[in-house]
């Protein structure tokens, strides 16, 4: 019997209806043609429609070694439409609940396809803003917007350890909203919260650019004064980020920034920006969370807010 | 050129307007790293007439979402008319296929990753030998 949960509620339990074996059969058809569907449970925030909780207890699944319960949201937009006009679901919820899960549900459909699609269409992308995004929280105001950069890029001398700053956790607008943003940003523009439009690169504001992809030197091109592990008291006397930086040895490197809550967010390349890992789920901690193919984590760092990167 | 109309049209013809079409200009992006730019090229003449015949037979799907997040996230391929400055679009990734063109998309199946597979062979020089590797562990169709 495989039971669907609409998980969309906050206070009152969420729907729940049975699939018929037909429909049973078409899910078990989808997971098996793409096995990163059946993502463990996760809330993936925010307040409405975040997806389905699949409760899977049948023979069949055990069979084929599929998890007896995991969970669909976005980067499954069919099956997510499959789910939400079965049978059972008519019958479980709501006409209005229905529709507010199907406009989040086409809504969240506005992610490759979608941007592929206007940018193919010449569609406008947005013009450049360069500047950096929110914090929750105001900077000191004796912070300097826009000091030439040190040797070693983006950072000077420090004194003190000074607090943290944040963003929010689930609005990504000031990255994702147009594709101009999106396509020129990367994760370590995400990382520094300020858009460059350059896909900026450690290093290359100060001419002291990354070269090969190992910690070390990744974290040399940073050039922080000294190692801003988060164990020592070497950091910014203003307002910064908290962020850390993984290495696909020998092709790539990642960064994430803390953001509110707790809540780990990143930018992958081009990508927009979230809140999840690569099984979808909330990252709180990016030592252990899905990184694919970036197995090396290499440190954390302290990231002034205000700096520019390029 | 045209692809098939939705999913019921498996075998509807095309014209082969990307083939031998000295006019055209195809470039390539393999959409993989997230700090770094990713690795694009421009395809031969050749190349970019082995793509038409492979898409020439995809049936239609269903839309779908792309993956965006760490690691693979498919070939995109733009094909620019140099004369008129039209463009046609090219989405691939794991045996999902996008064509956009005037304003409007079709989506393919590619069970087979072949348009996957000629894009990977098309990159040559331009990607590592691991690079290449790891793609080809992305792309290699599901065992049945």
């Amino acid at each position: 019997m495989i039971t669907v949960e609409l998980d969309i509620f906050s206070g009152n339990p969420n729907p729940r209806w049975t699939l018929s074996d037909r429909e049973a059969n078409d899910l078990l058809d989808r997971v098996m043609a793409d096995r990163s569907l059946a993502s463990p449970p996760q809330n993936v925030g925010g307040l409405g429609y975040r997806g389905f909780v699949i409760h899977a207890d049948d023979p069949r699944w055990r069979r084929v070694k599929l998890p007896s319960k995991f969970y669909v949201s976005a980067n499954s937009i069919a099956t997510e439409r499959a789910l939400l006009h079965s049978s059972g679901a008519e019958r479980a919820v709501k006409d209005d609940v229905r529709q507010a899960a199907q406009d989040s549900i086409e809504s969240t459909d506005r992610g490759w396809s979608q941007l592929w699609s206007d940018f193919m269409a010449g569609k406008p992308a947005g013009r450049e803003r360069p500047g950096t995004g929110r914090v929750i929280g105001s900077p000191k105001p004796d912070i300097p917007e826009d000091t030439p950069p040190q040797v070693g890029d983006d950072t000077m001398s420090i004194a003190e350890c000074g607090p943290l700053a944040y963003s929010s956790d689930v609005d990504f607008s000031f990255w994702n909203n147009d594709t101009n943003s999106l396509w020129n940003n990367n994760c370590y523009n995400f990382a520094s919260n300020y858009k460059s439009y350059t896909f900026a690169q450690p290093g290359r504001k100060a001419n002291v650019q990354w070269s090969i992809l190992d910690c070390g030197n990744h974290s040399g091109a940073i050039g922080f004064a000294s190692a801003y592990d988060d164990h020592t008291n070497a950091c910014w006397s203003g307002w910064q980020y908290y962020t850390c930086f993984v290495i696909w040895p020998g092709n790539d490197y990642h960064w994430y920034r803390l953001c509110a809550y707790g809540h780990w967010c990143h930018k992958p390349g081009s990508t927009p920006a979230r809140n999840y890992d690569n099984s979808g789920f909330w990252i709180t901690n990016p030592m252990t969370c899905n990184r694919g193919n970036y197995t090396v984590f290499c440190s954390y760092r302290y990231f002034p807010h205000g700096w520019s990167v390029r | 050129m045209t692809c098939a109309v939705g999913p019921s049209s498996p075998t509807a013809s095309r014209s082969a307007a990307m083939t031998n079409d000295s006019k055209k200009r195809a470039d390539v992006t393999l959409d993989i790293f997230s700090g770094r730019e990713n690795p694009s090229w421009e395809l031969s003449k050749e190349q970019l007439g082995d793509l038409a015949p492979a898409l020439e037979d995809l049936p239609g799907t269903e839309p779908a979402a792309f993956f965006d997040g760490l690691g693979y996230r498919g070939f995109r391929v733009v094909i620019t008319d140099e004369a008129t400055g039209k463009t046609e679009g090219i989405k691939a990734w794991k045996g999902l296929v996008q064509y956009s063109a005037g304003g409007a998309d079709k989506f393919l199946k590619d069970k087979d990753r072949r348009v996957e597979r000629l894009l990977l062979e098309s990159g040559g020089g331009h990607l590592k030998a691991d690079l290449r590797d790891a793609v080809r562990l992305e792309i290699e169709p599901p065992r049945p």
